[in-house]
C-alpha cells in the first residue's frame, strides 16, 4: 500500500506523455523513455491532467468531488486508487521537496 | 455514433491497439493487433549513380559509424519487443553497398535476432557482382532485393538513371537469381514510361524476377524540378486499370497492389489496396539518425539516438495528425474508401504543399 495523504504533492513523471481523443472515448498515457503504454478511461485521464497543473492531493480530491458531484469519502476512495496504480508504475511520482521534507 | 467517428476510433484503436488497458486500476494483458513493424533505414547518403527522379536532396547527414548503426538496432529490438511486433527492416541508401562491410555487420546481426522476422536490401544493383550475390545468399534472413528499373528498355530507363544503368541492373538480377535470391523491381511511374509497364512485366517475367512494385513518381528531392511529367489522375485512373488487369490475368510476376489508389480499381478485392503505413506501423531513418514518417515524406519527427523510439513514436505531433483520418482534406476526408485508402500523404505534401490535403492524383 503506497502511503498518500491530504499533503501529498505528485507530479506527471518527466517522462509521460498525456493523449487525449474524447470524441471516440480513447485516452492514453506513453512513457517516452521505456515504451510503457497505458489505456486510460476519460476519468484517470482527467486526474493525471489536474496532477500535471496541480499535484497536491488534497485539492486534487476536493475538485474531483466538485467536478463529478461525489461525496468526499468516495471522491478519497477513487482519486487513491488510481494514484496508487499510477505511482506504482510510474506515470506519476512525488515532488522531490515533498521527499525531502520526509526524509528530514 | 458518425461513420466519421467509428473510422477514427478504429484507426486510433488499430495503432495502438497493443496498449496497456487501464480501467482505474487494472492493467491487463497486452494486445496483438499486426504482427510487424516497418523501417526503413537508409545506412548512408553516398551514391555511385545520379538518377534524375530521386528523392534524395544531398542532405542526408553524415553516415553513422558501425557501433552507432548497431546502438540503433538494439533500440529497434527493444521498441518492437516491447510492442510485442517483430521488426522488418529495409537496408537502402543512397547505395547500401558503398558499406559493404557495415552492410554484412548489420545482416548478421539482424539474422541473428529473433526481434527480426526479415530484411530486404534495396539497391541500384550497380555493385552486385556473381561474387556479391553468392555472400548474400548466406544470410538467412534476407527476403529479397529490390532492385530499380525505370522502363522496359534501355533508352527509356537509362535516360533517368543514367547510361549503361538498365544493363547493370539487369546483370545484378541475373546474379542474384542464379543464387535463388528473390529479386523485386521498383518502377517509378510517370509520364515518360507509363506506357512501357506491359513490356516490362514480360520482360521481368523471362528473368524469373518475384514482384514488381509500381510506385507514383513524387516530385521530391533531386526530382523537384520534374512535376511535368507527374501523372494527372484520369492517366493514373487508366493505368491503374490496366495494371490491375495485367496483375490478375496470370501476370509472369507478382504485381504488388497493395498501394493507395489500386482500391479504387477493384475495392472487393482484398490483395488490393493499402493504407498509408506513415503514423501506423513503420518510420524512416536516415543515414545520420533523423526520423521520418515515410521516406517519400521528409518531415524530421525527431533523431533514433538522441531522442529515442518511443519519444518520437509517442510524441510527434505529425504523427498523430497523420493517424487521425479526421485531419485529411479535400475529397479524402469522408471518402468510402477509408478504411482500404487514404491516399497517398506524400505526392499531397509534394503537389499541394499540405500532408493531410487531398491525393491530388485519386480520380474519385
Amino acid at each position: 500500500m503506497l502511503e498518500i495523504d491530504s499533503k501529498t504533492e505528485l507530479k506527471l513523471s518527466d517522462s509521460i506523455i498525456l493523449k487525449a481523443f474524447p470524441e471516440v472515448d480513447q485516452y492514453y498515457a506513453f512513457d517516452i523513455e521505456n515504451g510503457d503504454h497505458f489505456n486510460l478511461n476519460a476519468t484517470a485521464h482527467w486526474i493525471l491532467e489536474k496532477v500535471k497543473v496541480n499535484g497536491h492531493f488534497g485539492s486534487l480530491v476536493e475538485n474531483f468531488a466538485d467536478t463529478f458531484e461525489l461525496e468526499k469519502k468516495e471522491a478519497l476512495k477513487d482519486v487513491s486508487e488510481m494514484l496508487e496504480f499510477a505511482l506504482k508504475n510510474k506515470i506519476i511520482i512525488r515532488r522531490r521537496n515533498n521527499e525531502e521534507k520526509k526524509n528530514v | 455514433m458518425q461513420l466519421s467517428k467509428i473510422i477514427t476510433f478504429l484507426f486510433i484503436v488499430s495503432f495502438l491497439c497493443w496498449v496497456y488497458n487501464f480501467e482505474m486500476v487494472d492493467k491487463m494483458a497486452e494486445l496483438n493487433w499486426e504482427d510487424e513493424f516497418y523501417f526503413q533505414w537508409h545506412i548512408t547518403e553516398r551514391c555511385n549513380w545520379s538518377c534524375k527522379h530521386c528523392y534524395q536532396t544531398g542532405n542526408g547527414g553524415d553516415d553513422l559509424p558501425l557501433p552507432k548503426l548497431m546502438e540503433v538496432l538494439d533500440k529497434m529490438e527493444d521498441a518492437v519487443n516491447k510492442w510485442g511486433k517483430r521488426a522488418t527492416v529495409s537496408l537502402t541508401g543512397g547505395e547500401p553497398f558503398l558499406r559493404k562491410e557495415d552492410l554484412y555487420a548489420l545482416m548478421s546481426r539482424i539474422d541473428k535476432s529473433d526481434s527480426f522476422l526479415y530484411y530486404d536490401i534495396l539497391s541500384n544493383g550497380s555493385m552486385i557482382s556473381e561474387k556479391e550475390a553468392w555472400g548474400l545468399a548466406a544470410h538467412q534472413k534476407l527476403r529479397r532485393v529490390q532492385v530499380s528499373l525505370e522502363g522496359a528498355s534501355a533508352q527509356t530507363n537509362d535516360e533517368i538513371r543514367g547510361s549503361g544503368t538498365f544493363d547493370s541492373v539487369l546483370t545484378a538480377i541475373q546474379n542474384l537469381r542464379a543464387q535463388n535470391i528473390d529479386v523485386s523491381v521498383m518502377m517509378s511511374i510517370t509520364r515518360k514510361n507509363k506506357d512501357e509497364v506491359p513490356a516490362l512485366v514480360k520482360v521481368l517475367g523471362k528473368m524469373d524476377v518475384q514482384t514488381l512494385t509500381l510506385e507514383r513518381f513524387i516530385p521530391e528531392g533531386h526530382g523537384i524540378y520534374m512535376k511535368d511529367v507527374v501523372l494527372d489522375s484520369n492517366e493514373v485512373r487508366d493505368l491503374y486499370t490496366e495494371i490491375y488487369k495485367t496483375a490478375v490475368n496470370g501476370s509472369p510476376v507478382r504485381i504488388l497492389l497493395y498501394r493507395p489508389l489500386f482500391a479504387l480499381v477493384a475495392c472487393d478485392d482484398p490483395t488490393v489496396g493499402a493504407l498509408c503505413s506513415a503514423g501506423n506501423n513503420a518510420l524512416s531513418i536516415m543515414p545520420d539518425g533523423t526520423v521520418y514518417p515515410c521516406r517519400r515524406l521528409p518531415i524530421p519527427i525527431g533523431n533514433v539516438l538522441t531522442d529515442g523510439l518511443y519519444k518520437i513514436w509517442y510524441g510527434s505531433d505529425v504523427l498523430w495528425t497523420l493517424r487521425n483520418p479526421e485531419n485529411l482534406k479535400g475529397k479524402c476526408r469522408g471518402c468510402d474508401l477509408l478504411h482500404q485508402c487514404r491516399g497517398c500523404r506524400a505526392i499531397a505534401y509534394f503537389l499541394t504543399g499540405d500532408y493531410m490535403g487531398e491525393d491530388p492524383q485519386c480520380w474519385k
